[in-house]
């Protein structure tokens, strides 16, 4: 992938100048090809060097003939800049992606029995307790044990509404988990526009 | 002609003596044992889910003890669960049994003919509803 995002590069009159830079006007093709890789192999070097591969997705290309070190130098100075500006940082994208991740399975997925109430998300939230219920099994059966009653024993308003809250609580969740991977994903572009910007200025190609 | 009326005459007897005698079946003389079919819970939204009786924690079959005035089921272990009777009454070929019960107002009535039973209770935001049936115990 690096090398076919390259490969137009190579053939930019960027390249020229950067050959004319190094006093060698009439590279041959084998030292077109040989700097191809040598570029191709940078950019790699950069994707393996920092975690979050997705901030790697810039391609940046050292115009003006920039030595190892100094792109190294660069790229941290940029990337310190571009967090600093953008509040963004691909290193540590986020707790959020974590939370994302961390957001319990819904209530009621542990609850297989019963299933036989309609309904929607209610009717989920409602058919966990039906579940538990069913068969004189678990807590609906502790209810029954606890009361003794039969016909006043139907299931409790109570029940069916904590067990909606619990659905509630789940779906805010997830909202909020994915409010936050949508301002991660912005912060993100935030970011790279910032280090293109930054690089740019330094006298590299970025795209 | 009188063979032919007492012959007549006695084949009504046959079919009609039963069918009497069967129509008071479920009128409260007798015990009776009931199951409970189909059922449908309904919230203040209203919203209703439809289910079983296990899904409204109520066993698939109780008894009637109209004697006990009582209506109870016995759950596997051994234990029980009941409800007391507070009104018994009839109307137009219904029974109808009424309490009260841990907040629930509810009703059972059974067609005095057929069996066929519907309870509903209500209360806490909330209503069931039952079909059954029952049959002498």
């Amino acid at each position: 992938m690096a090398a076919s995002g390259l490969r137009p590069a190579c053939r930019s009159e960027k390249i020229k100048r950067w050959d004319k830079a190094r006093g060698n006007t009439n590279m041959d093709r084998k030292g077109v090809l040989r700097g191809c890789l040598g570029a191709a192999f940078f950019v790699a070097v950069c994707a393996a060097a920092a975690p979050p591969v997705r901030a790697q997705e810039l391609f940046i290309y050292p115009a003006q003939g920039q030595n190892e070190e100094q792109q190294s130098r660069d790229r941290f100075e940029c990337h310190s800049w571009s967090v600093q500006q953008t509040g963004f940082d691909p290193s540590n994208p986020g707790s959020q992606q974590q939370a994302a991740a961390n957001v319990p399975p819904p209530p009621g997925q542990e609850a297989p029995k019963g299933g036989l109430l309609q309904g929607g998300a209610r009717g989920a939230a409602v058919g966990v307790v039906g579940g538990a219920i069913a068969g004189n099994a678990g807590k609906g059966a502790a209810i029954g044990a606890a009361t003794g009653a039969l016909l006043g024993g139907m299931r409790r308003s109570d029940q069916r509404r904590q067990q909606e809250q619990q659905q509630k609580n789940y779906d805010a969740q997830v909202r909020a988990a994915e409010a936050q991977q949508q301002a991660s994903a912005g912060g993100r572009q935030s970011y790279n526009r910032a280090m293109t910007a930054c690089l740019e200025a330094r006298g590299y190609s970025v795209s | 002609m009188r063979l032919v009326m007492t012959t007549f005459g006695f084949l009504a007897a046959i079919v009609l003596v039963p069918a009497a005698a069967l129509a008071g079946a479920y009128d409260g003389s007798s015990g009776l044992i009931c199951a409970s079919l189909d059922t449908a819970h309904c919230v203040a939204e209203g919203e209703c889910a439809t289910g079983r009786a296990a899904s409204v924690n109520l066993p698939q079959f109780f008894k009637i003890d109209f004697e006990a005035k009582t209506i109870r089921a016995e759950r596997p272990d051994g234990s029980e669960r009941s409800s007391p009777i507070e009104i018994m009454s009839h109307d137009q070929d219904h029974l109808v049994l009424q309490g009260v019960q841990e907040g629930l107002g509810w009703s059972v009535v059974i067609d005095e003919t057929t069996g066929h039973m519907t309870i509903a209770a209500s209360g806490h935001g909330e209503a069931f509803i039952v079909f059954g049936a029952c049959t002498l115990d």
